[in-house]
């Protein structure tokens, strides 16, 4: 079969298909002031149209990582926490993360032998995180968190992620600047003790920040209690040797504890208007941890791709219009038919682009970005009128031809009496 | 090629067994690990894997996670919990098995029979869920009425339909199918009982039938009559529910009195309320001072709407 390029390559389709984007790039930027939309937009701003696939699609299949045991510390005693460490070291893990923030001073004695732990082994990494991010300097003030009486003897990772505390946790930032130099994320200082080329690996993607791959919970891993890990009757080394430990507050989502370090994510179950945080800090830093040992990344549709498929699909549409229009224009209920047709269209064609991103998201962990198409698809039918307004009232562009003109190629005339 | 196959088999077989394994995710206060063979208990703790032959029991606020074939199962109550079981589950997506369901449903009965108030709580529960949460509307009152015993299914062997009838009374007992209407007996009788060879009564197996009390005399129709009640004619699955019962491990391994009890409730369970009822009062007969007896069987005449008799075991 013959394409004939001519019938799809229309001048007022270009035109009108520039048109748009013209349009959609001036209204990109007026910002409108919407404090009447609030209650509307606080609901589902914090919404991806990918956490349906973390929250319903995923596989329900728990699958126990062997590599990561979560402790859980309880509201933190550092005398019981210096115990527990020495229970825990004398297992023999590889790594042990600590993500729990040792602010200041307290009992001088319990410090000091707490202190001892960190200058004895070096597999420990500390929390602390960062505060005050100066514009200006690009880069975070201050490391604090936990005290110098501790940091200053081990290694340290900041523990905080990207965005506040009320909204979900999807991306980490495995490195920041501070004034005092990079600062490395907890994760990736645990990551980096257990296996260095994973981080090596991470490094190479150049990311400034990383989507979170959530694909355990808290069931996905060995889980002990203090009094398990105090308890001398308990053969530790056995589940600890060469693991990575994470310690860390991981109560029992019971209704009466507290809601600490609990932070939301896709993986809650109300994945719209979330109301109660569904993950411990711990159990993320895990996930991230458990990401990087595989190499597990969520990539991205390139930016230039998503373009140029909202340019096809805004062309494709312009198409749909001007059809409708030069068939049906001469019926009395012309414009309500169009209408309609167009907003089932628009429904038709956002309810496809929201279902592919879920889709390839789920089969192939690649984050498309469809905002720009989305937009389009909804400014697209009111802009056809307009442009074709403009064509009707305007000489210039109501001159421009329908198709691409074309060479004729003339059969060239012969004198006849050239021909003997 | 023997070889290739020999292998495949070691493989497959390994595959089957670690499957199997339950691994301990979590654990808070004592649990107890009953291995296979061994009477003393060890203590659980995370990261352990038990076999499936074994048993679990958590102590006062203990608790248990385990994770068995990407499923979490978590255990808090002081249960001997069968961990076969917890297998079996963990590769059936249908719902709780028999055994979780026989330890649930022991533990209502028990809840439900401490006294007779919570007694008279279990028989409202169980009319609640028998009438729909319809209360007062949807029964019309009769003179004459009979437990729920002789409705749901019923075996091929000998039933004493019994029921409760006005002074003076003579009572007609129709058996009819529900198809057609069509009269399979109607035989009349002085008491308020009537013993019938269900075997010998050419009843079609599967099929629905009624039952109804009505006055000797039924050209007056001021007499009074008994509401239908309906039953199903099933001369063979009451044996079939017993036999799936008995091929279950924790049965094997049950007392005497656990293991009647087993076929009480899966009698119950199927809907043979009045097989169920015999099952009863054997176990009854032969241990008439075990109070797990006389309570579940309180229970159960709680139930089946015999409130006076159920509260009477009690006593």
């Amino acid at each position: 079969m013959r394409i004939n390029w001519r019938h799809i390559f229309r001048l007022h389709n270009i035109l009108a298909t520039v048109f748009i984007f013209l349009v959609m790039w001036i209204l990109s930027f007026v910002h409108i002031e919407h404090h009447f939309l609030d209650p509307f937009t606080y609901g589902i701003r914090d919404y991806d149209v990918t956490d349906i696939v973390y929250s319903r699609l995923r596989n329900s299949q728990v699958k126990l990582d062997d590599r990561i045991v979560l402790v859980n510390t309880g509201i933190p005693d550092r005398k019981t926490l210096g115990q527990m460490l020495e229970r825990i070291e004398a297992a023999q893990p590889r790594v042990i993360g600590i993500d729990i923030l040792l602010e200041g001073r307290k009992d001088h004695e319990i410090d000091a032998s707490l202190q001892q732990i960190f200058k004895q082994h070096d597999n420990i990494v500390l929390a602390n995180k960062l505060v005050n991010y100066s514009e200006s300097a690009g880069a975070f003030e201050k490391v604090t968190g936990s005290d110098t009486l501790f940091s200053d003897y081990t290694r340290t990772g900041f523990s905080n992620f990207p965005g506040d505390s009320t909204r979900a946790v999807r991306f980490f930032s495995p490195m920041e600047k501070t004034q005092s130099g990079a600062s490395y994320c907890f994760a990736v200082e645990v990551a980096k003790m257990y296996d260095p080329a994973s981080v090596e690996m991470l490094e190479k993607r150049h990311n400034k920040v990383e989507r979170i791959h959530l694909t355990t919970n808290i069931n996905s891993y060995i889980r002990f209690e203090p009094e398990t890990i105090l308890d001398t009757t308990v053969n530790l080394s056995e589940i600890f040797r060469d693991k990575i430990v994470i310690i860390g507050y991981l109560s029992d989502y019971s209704a009466d504890d507290a809601i600490l370090d609990r932070f939301y994510t896709p993986l809650n179950p109300r994945y719209t208007g979330r109301s109660v945080p569904d993950m411990y800090g711990a159990v993320i830093h895990a996930n991230i941890v458990r990401m990087m040992l595989d190499n597990d990344y969520i990539n991205y549709f390139p930016k230039w791709a998503t373009f140029l498929f909202a340019i096809v699909l805004i062309y494709a549409n312009t198409f749909f219009f001007f059809w409708n229009y030069k068939y049906f224009w001469y019926f009395k209920p012309f414009p309500k038919i169009l209408y309609r047709w167009a907003h089932l269209v628009q429904v038709v064609e956002i309810a496809l682009l929201f279902l592919l991103t879920a889709w390839v998201f789920y089969a192939f962990q690649v984050k498309m970005d469809f905002t720009v198409a989305i937009v389009a698809i909804i400014l697209v039918f009111d802009l056809c009128i307009i442009y074709y307004y403009l064509r009707q009232n305007i000489p210039a562009l109501g001159r421009v031809p329908e198709h691409f003109r074309t060479k004729h190629h003339h059969p060239k005339v012969t004198n006849p009496t050239e021909v003997k | 090629m023997r070889t290739l196959l020999f292998c495949l088999c070691i493989l497959f077989s390994l595959q089957g067994t670690a499957q199997d394994e339950i691994t301990v995710i979590h654990t808070t206060g004592k649990v107890m690990y009953y291995a296979p063979q061994q009477t003393s208990p060890t203590s659980v703790y995370p990261g352990i894997t038990l076999s499936p032959q074994g048993k679990i029991k958590c102590n006062q606020n203990g608790t248990v996670k385990l994770l068995c074939k990407g499923k979490v199962f978590a255990f808090s109550d002081t249960n001997t919990h069968f961990l076969e079981e917890v297998a079996k589950e963990a590769g059936n997506t249908s719902s709780l098995s028999f055994i979780n369901r026989f330890w649930l449903f022991m533990t209502g009965n028990m809840d439900g029979s401490t006294d007779e108030h919570q007694l008279e709580k279990h028989h409202e529960q169980a009319m609640e869920n028998l009438h729909a949460g319809v209360k007062g509307f949807g029964t019309k009152e009769f003179a004459v009425t009979a437990s729920i015993l002789y409705t749901g299914k019923l075996s091929d062997k000998p039933v004493n339909f019994q029921w409760e009838a006005p002074d003076g009374f003579h009572p007609s007992f129709h058996l009819s199918r529900q198809s057609d209407d069509g009269v399979i007996a109607a035989i009349s009788t002085r008491n308020n009982n009537l013993l019938l060879p269900m075997g010998d009564l050419a009843l079609e197996p599967g099929s629905a039938y009624e039952w109804q009390i009505v006055a000797a005399d039924a050209s007056n129709a001021q007499d009074p009559i008994s509401s239908k009640m309906q039953f199903v004619y099933q001369p063979e699955a009451a044996a079939r529910a017993i036999a799936t019962a008995e091929k279950i491990e924790a049965y094997k391994t049950a007392t005497p009195v656990e293991q009647q009890l087993m076929q009480a409730f899966a009698l119950e369970e199927n809907e043979f309320y009045y097989d169920a009822n015999t099952c009863y009062t054997a176990m009854l007969r032969d241990n008439p001072n075990d109070l797990l007896v006389k309570r579940s069987y309180a229970a159960f005449l709680a139930r089946v709407d015999l409130i006076d008799q159920a509260k009477a075991m009690l006593k």
